[in-house]
């Protein structure tokens, strides 16, 4: 009887096989997890003034897009928004983009790919800072998914509101 | 030695010659001697003759064949691994298959690393008053600050 050795061919393969197929499967997910990592982020920020008088022979503007006034006229108290700026902003993943609104400035940071609440789906994540005569007003990190809007507000004089609304693409 | 003892040994075979003559000399002439001797060489004779014999219900090559086939047997389930044939493909994939499998786990584990935070919304407003809501009909997420102007 020969001495008993151990050998790789000693292991049987057959039994590897799923677990082979489900490494694979890992691997798919994880480089498509990974090439999704490296995509920019498509914002439009927009900057609104939020009154109930006439905005119609306003020139320092435009009214506000229907949708996002649509939107807005549910949140808010007011009637009309006039549109002073907007701007299409791409921040590339792990960057900073400055964006110039009105007389504030927004530093809006693509943060990468996280889980969301359930942990289920992977979204991305933004850190949008807002200055205002040189001093931070807002910083506000989340996830934000396609079509979602955060909104940065505040009360302005004779009851009316400023909104800078960022929504993604 | 006891003369008892010498003529038990002498009907089992186990003296010397020397011994043997002595005791055949003592039978010869002493009839006591001689009637233990009579008694022990009887008593011999009905067990030797009545000692029961096992017999064996196969026969010993036979019993020794089959404890062979045993050993030669469990040695070909034993050896039956070695001989199995691995495919080339399998061997390719084991590697593979590890390597992207660490890869995936570095991706994910170094991707949630650079980004994954306790909380994953977070609201800092430099003024009081300020509040963050969510409206989920607009999914929208106001935050609002109280910038003292009316």
């Amino acid at each position: 009887m020969p001495p008993l050795t151990f050998t790789p061919e000693m292991i049987p393969m057959r039994k590897f096989k799923w677990l082979i197929c489900c490494l694979l499967l890992l691997a798919g997910v994880g480089a498509g997890v990974a090439a999704d990592k490296a995509k920019p982020i498509n914002l439009k920020a927009t900057l609104l003034w939020g009154t109930n008088d006439d905005i119609s022979k306003n020139k320092d503007g435009k009214p506000a897009d229907p949708e996002l006034a649509k939107k807005f006229k549910k949140v808010f108290k007011w009637k009309n928004y006039l549109e002073i700026d907007s701007k299409a902003v791409k921040v590339e993943p792990f960057k900073t983009k400055d964006v110039q609104m009105g007389k504030g400035k927004l530093k809006i940071r693509h943060m990468g790919l996280v889980k969301d609440s359930k942990g289920k789906k992977d979204v991305y994540r933004i850190e949008v800072k807002l200055f205002g005569e040189g001093k931070q007003v807002i910083n506000r990190k989340q996830p934000i998914s396609p079509g979602e809007t955060i909104t940065l507000a505040g009360n302005d004089k004779n009851d009316t509101a400023w909104f800078i609304s960022i929504t993604r693409k | 030695m006891e003369p008892e003892i010498k003529i038990q040994a002498y009907v089992d075979g186990e003296l010397s010659d020397r011994e043997r003559t002595r005791v055949e000399a003592l039978l010869n002439k002493d009839a006591e001697a001689r009637a233990l001797y009579e008694a022990l060489k009887a008593m011999r004779e009905v067990v030797s003759e009545n000692e029961p014999v096992m017999k064996m219900p196969e026969t010993r090559e036979f019993f020794w064949s089959k404890i062979e086939r045993e050993i030669q047997g469990s040695e070909r389930i034993t050896e039956a691994p070695v001989q199995e044939k691995t495919p080339w493909w399998m061997k390719f994939f084991v590697p593979v298959g590890a390597a992207a499998c660490l890869l995936a786990v570095l991706t994910v584990s170094t991707q949630q690393g650079a980004t994954q935070s306790a909380d994953l919304s977070v609201t800092e407003v430099a003024t009081s008053g300020g509040f963050t809501v969510y409206a989920p009909e607009e999914n929208m997420t106001v935050v609002w600050v109280d910038t003292g102007v009316n």
